[in-house]
């Protein structure tokens, strides 16, 4: 009798148990399409801080007439030749960043693998500080699709270090410390090479090459937005392969992916992100960490196909906030990007290795 | 009677022919030719190194093969594509899966990868074939919890949930069980033996000898870079072959019995176990355990307590099977005896046909030798 009621009891528990996990995965959707919501309205928001708030004040009634196509001609200025394009560029650049991290953290299956850590970034720098300077040199007027393949070859360049490093040691910890070394090297030469031109149009390198989303243009804008368009594009197709990807390249080569054509993929993909990023703005910190495992944390989910956009709106959301921060908190002087992602993603980072330390 | 052979010949799912296989330049293991029909298991086993791992790695394309041919299905492996490639083979591997927050059903559910269109989606269908895989290993109960915190045998049974999935004509493991308890190695075989019943062939690597002969239909045997046997149970579980096979020096494995025995004991006995009928086991292993020479007897050759007490002593006193002990056995015996200073008997009862044990116990009372009863 007794026994009975408790196996009773057990079964109507384990029932009581299924309903709720199935609502669980229900609710796990749920969650995902609120998180895209709130960020959507993030972006929103701050896109609009972004265009009112600066070091010359605009009040609202000012911003709306310049909107709607009427105000001053220098408030117009100021709003559609300068704050619209850096808001623009600090979204879609952002976004940029953060696929570009989570590619090449797919590629390592390591959540600390970034272009900023693996020096992907300064490669990319130094080679589009060397071909400025070169091109100014011999009186040429750069355009952004030479600054991007500029930048794009460095990037492969210093991956292509960093792969070589890993066929001989598949460790991350120093993996991250070539790419650190990498960094401080491409930084050191770019300082020198930007410190000795004299020419004036070259010391608009110097905040560049620290990091920074200004003196963009809607030219700048137009191009980062094609490239950008057609990375996420590519990104969500491969989201199939990176999903059987993400158990283990063997487990990946068993369920039909091709291995070779896809780690290429991942790389030109994440490079080609990376560098278009740093050929505009410079090398910018951590994002491409802290913005996936951020992600990734809020989804509670690995499902490639609802990460990538998730990350790209992220990386639009916390650049657009970090981007107000260097401009707004000690104007008119402006901070460099860098500085402020750091000190919102580094102590990200290193939350996680802390809590991926703890669970192994 | 062509077209017989012809059908037979359709039936190998996977066949190689003079497979060289290796790392890098050198081939390791040379001349691997092998065939598995439908339905049928063939396990790899062999000592650490030996390549057994590196042979099916090359028959799964998972790494790529120095010469000769592998068939699957009558087609070259390298001729077909990946993505068709998955639908016919499927390789569970020893790497470790390491991807946080994702649920054990939609592990399996990667298993439709080959099957579902550019961008994943799930149909119905392919939902209905996961929940059947899922319930077909008996993990249905933690479909919904995170991968990573399952048991390391609920994660097994999860990943071959997968690879039913993917629903292979050969499913290929490498050491499925290791690490494994007891009870999960049992399942897990269990579940290759219900795959293989249903059509699909079942290669795999095994280090648990004494599972190898409860599921193959036959066994490769790889030793020193070469292949040294490829045949049926009976043919590798017999006499000294699997000791040779895996160099056993100290020790052995009895094939018959299925048991693994340390180093025998070569000293003169100090204690006589009049055992029978498998009733002395436990106290051979208590003894061996203690480094305790014992000698045991007189046992029929057909008696349980026979094929252990050969492997564990030098001193077994036994006598053809159905036979009571003869005049020269029973004096082989006493001799023994006379030397002990302790008689252990685990028979409770005295037949006809070990009536000799019972005047041995009276012999050993006589000479004032300790007997104890357990």
């Amino acid at each position: 009798m007794n026994a009975d009621k408790i196996e009773e009891k057990t079964t109507i528990e384990k029932k009581s148990d299924k309903i709720k996990k199935k609502s669980d995965n229900k609710t796990s959707s749920l969650i995902i399409l609120a998180w895209y919501f709130i960020l959507i309205i993030l972006l929103i928001l701050l896109f609009g801080l972004n265009i009112y708030m600066g070091s010359a004040k605009i009040n609202i009634h000012d911003l709306i007439s310049v909107l709607v196509g009427k105000g001053s001609t220098l408030q117009s200025k100021i709003i559609w030749n300068i704050r619209i394009p850096r808001a623009f560029a600090a979204m879609l650049l952002g976004g940029a960043l953060s696929i570009s991290g989570y590619l090449l953290q797919t590629f390592f299956s390591n959540p600390i693998a970034g272009p900023f850590v693996l020096g992907i970034s300064h490669a990319a720098k130094l080679s589009v500080a060397l071909v400025m300077i070169l091109m100014l040199n011999h009186g040429v007027v750069v355009n952004s699709w030479m600054l991007i393949t500029a930048a794009f070859l460095g990037a492969m360049l210093a991956i292509g270090f960093i792969l070589a490093v890993s066929g001989k040691v598949n460790r991350m910890s120093i993996l991250v410390i070539c790419g650190v070394m990498i960094g401080y090297i491409c930084s050191a030469i770019t300082d020198f090479v930007v410190t000795f031109a004299d020419d004036s149009n070259i010391v608009n390198l110097h905040n560049w090459s620290l990091g920074s989303f200004s003196g963009m243009t809607m030219d700048n804008v137009k191009i980062i937005l094609i490239v950008v368009a057609i990375g996420l594009f590519i990104s969500v197709f491969l989201s199939k392969p990176i999903s059987a990807y993400q158990l283990g390249e063997s487990q990946a080569k068993s369920l039909g992916v091709n291995i070779k054509l896809f780690r290429a993929a991942l790389v030109i993909l994440s490079g080609i992100l990376s560098a278009t990023v740093t050929a505009f703005a410079g090398p910018i910190s951590f994002v491409g960490i802290a913005v996936p495992h951020i992600i990734r944390n809020l989804f509670k989910t690995s499902k490639p196909g609802v990460i990538i956009p998730g990350c790209f709106l992220g990386g639009g959301v916390f650049c657009l906030f970090c981007d107000l921060i260097a401009r707004t908190v000690f104007a008119p002087t402006e901070l460099s990007i860098s500085s402020v992602t750091s000190i919102f993603g580094a102590p990200v980072v290193i939350a996680m290795m802390i809590k991926r330390q703890r669970n192994i | 009677m062509a077209r017989v052979l012809e059908y037979i010949c359709m039936e190998f799912f996977l066949e190689t022919k003079d497979l060289s296989v290796g790392y890098g330049r050198n081939p390791l293991i040379k001349n691997i030719n092998i065939s598995v029909r439908k339905g049928e298991i063939l396990t790899v086993i062999g000592p650490n190194g030996a390549g057994k791992s590196t042979i099916l790695k090359s028959i799964s394309k998972q790494l790529k093969k120095m010469s000769g041919e592998v068939f699957v299905e009558e087609e070259e492996i390298e001729k077909i594509k990946e993505f068709n490639l998955a639908k016919k083979l499927a390789f569970v591997s020893t790497n470790k899966i390491n991807q946080d927050m994702m649920s054990c059903e939609e592990v399996v559910c990667l298993g439709r990868y080959p099957h579902t269109g550019r961008f994943g989606h799930l149909s119905a269908k392919d939902k209905e074939k996961a929940e059947m895989a899922l319930k077909l290993v008996d993990a249905i109960d933690i479909r919904y919890n995170d991968y990573m915190k399952v048991s390391d045998g609920q994660k097994q049974k999860v990943r071959i949930a997968m690879a039913i999935c993917q629903e292979p004509d050969i499913i290929i493991l490498d050491e499925p069980t290791s690490f494994l308890d007891i009870r999960h190695k049992i399942e897990v075989l269990e579940i290759l033996k219900n795959m293989a019943r249903n059509g699909t062939s079942v290669i795999m690597s095994l280090h648990e000898l004494e599972l190898v002969r409860l599921i193959s239909d036959k066994v490769l045997c790889v030793d020193e870079k070469s292949i040294v046997r490829y045949a049926g149970c009976e043919e590798v579980f017999q006499g000294d072959f699997i000791d040779e096979l895996y160099h056993v020096k100290s020790g052995s494995f009895h094939s018959e019995i299925s048991t693994v025995f340390m180093k025998k004991n070569t000293e003169s006995p100090k204690v006589f176990v009049v055992a029978g009928n498998g009733t002395g086991i436990s106290v051979f292993y208590k003894l061996s355990k203690k480094g305790i020479a014992f000698a045991a007897g007189i046992l029929q050759e057909n008696d349980i307590d026979a094929y252990f007490a050969k492997q564990m002593t030098e001193y077994v006193v036994s006598c053809p099977p159905f036979e009571s002990a003869s005049q020269r056995e029973t004096e082989q015996a006493l001799k023994i005896l006379s030397q002990c200073k302790k008689v252990i008997v685990t028979v409770k009862t005295f037949g006809t046909a070990n009536k000799e044990n019972e005047n041995i116990v009276h012999e050993a009372e006589r000479l004032g030798i300790e007997v104890e009863y357990v």
